[in-house]
């Protein structure tokens, strides 16, 4: 296909090795979708939204994702009952876990672009947008801005550069104009399950409440800020780009990758732990069937710093919500939303 | 999204929100990828260089100006990750 083509015969190589296109855009484009299908489908996601794995997965969040005995303790499941569940889940892929790591520690701060595409240039515009190679996710949006969502990890010093660099995209004709959001670290909450009736397989939406929580006064409460960098070396990269590809991935698989000894590899990761390079442990589990589902990136400006604070901590308990990030120097906070069409 | 939309609408008339602004993204176009390790040296830190991505983006920008009949894609059935 000339589209793929168009990719291979201009790789950042960089990238290319790194590049994870879901499985799904390997597989024979489907241009159709026979009902029964598509109900079965449905039918199957929420299937596995019942009491026995909302509970693990609020207990993976609470307790880490490594240790399920510690999970089988918490949750007086059965630990054979808790590993073949969290398998059969990741191999459905109804469960991905991750981690986020501390980008400030890092040395890294996270960028949220939105370019409008030329007609006519928007297959070009991924392409542009990957150049540096510091991406995180590619994404086509529609609605204020009608091309390309992307977001990027660049190193602190080089954030003039990179605006220039997408000046300069703009300057191409690839794009007629962008707009660029630093980002503070990401939340990414799981699905409040107090929501859900797992044994009617329900979800209650109390817009009222919502409302009414979000227009409360806020209280005056500090947020901790996250630090400026921090001893790493590549190794620990290594370890850490692992984890924010599988949360789960075993000692041994660093082991290997690293060649390096088990205990040496777990030391470094209790130091990472420790040290808060992993900053948060992303349990990754859709609420609502995608087949009838919508994903949207929004902007919230608030009034006041007292009202973000107090929109952040209301916002991470809503269903609707995967992640949350505090757009740097102002009042505003990206969420990225998850919602059910409705019928 | 109609419920969200009003719920945005009356934080805003309230004063609890200066404004809001939304784009749709189409999760059947989601790239991921991690963050660029090895872009990072030991002794050097990270690098980055513009003028090495402004030669790259002539590059690609210039043949893809050359390029005839490029085909059109569609593309349905979802992913399960929209993070």
């Amino acid at each position: 296909m000339k589209v793929l083509q168009l990719q291979i015969r201009f790789p950042c190589k960089q990238n290319l090795e790194k590049f994870r296109p879901f499985p799904i855009f390997f597989r024979p484009y489907l241009s159709q979708i026979a009902p029964q299908e598509y109900l079965e489908r449905i039918n199957r996601f929420v299937s596995f939204l019942d009491p026995g794995n909302v509970k693990i997965a609020t207990a993976m969040k609470k307790y880490g994702l490594r240790n399920l005995q510690l999970i089988a303790d918490k949750t007086r499941i059965p630990r054979p009952t808790v590993h073949a569940r969290v398998s059969r889940l990741e191999k459905e892929g109804l469960l991905r876990t991750w981690i986020h790591p501390n980008y400030a520690k890092l040395g890294l701060v996270r960028a949220m672009v939105l370019l409008t595409t030329k007609p006519g240039r928007e297959l070009l515009a991924p392409e542009a947008l990957r150049i540096p190679g510091y991406w995180l996710r590619l994404i086509r949006c529609m609605g204020e801005c009608n091309g390309y969502y992307s977001t990027h990890a660049i190193p602190f010093g080089k954030r003039w550069d990179f605006e220039q660099y997408l000046e300069k995209i703009v300057a191409s004709g690839i794009a007629t104009r962008y707009r660029v959001l630093w980002l503070g670290e990401a939340i990414s909450p799981l699905p409040d399950f107090s929501y859900y009736d797992a044994m009617k397989k329900t979800w209650t939406f109390d817009w009222p409440r919502w409302l009414q929580e979000l227009a409360a006064k806020p209280l005056h409460t500090q947020r901790k800020e996250a630090q400026l960098g921090g001893g790493f070396d590549k190794k620990d990269l290594i370890i850490l780009k692992e984890l924010v590809k599988d949360g789960r991935t075993k000692l041994t698989q660093l082991a290997r990758l690293l060649d390096m000894t088990v205990p040496a590899v777990k030391y470094r990761f209790d130091n990472l732990e420790r040290s808060g390079f992993i900053r948060e442990y992303v349990i990754d589990m859709l609420p609502f069937a995608p087949e009838i589902s919508d994903l949207y990136e929004m902007v919230l400006d608030f009034k006041t710093r007292e009202g973000l604070g107090h929109g952040e901590r209301v916002l991470s308990t809503l269903p609707i919500v995967r992640t949350l990030s505090r757009v740097e120097g102002s009042n505003s906070i990206a969420v990225r939303m998850y919602l059910p069409r409705p019928r | 999204m109609n419920n969200l939309l009003t719920m945005l609408s009356a934080l805003s008339r309230t004063g609890v929100l200066a404004g809001f602004t939304f784009v749709m993204l189409d999760p059947m176009t989601i790239r991921a990828q991690t963050f660029s390790y090895e872009f990072y040296e030991d002794n050097t830190g990270w690098r980055y260089d513009n003028l090495e991505y402004f030669e790259q983006l002539r590059r690609v920008s210039s043949a893809f100006d050359k390029e005839e009949d490029i085909q059109v894609t569609f593309q349905s059935s979802p992913v399960m990750s929209f993070q």
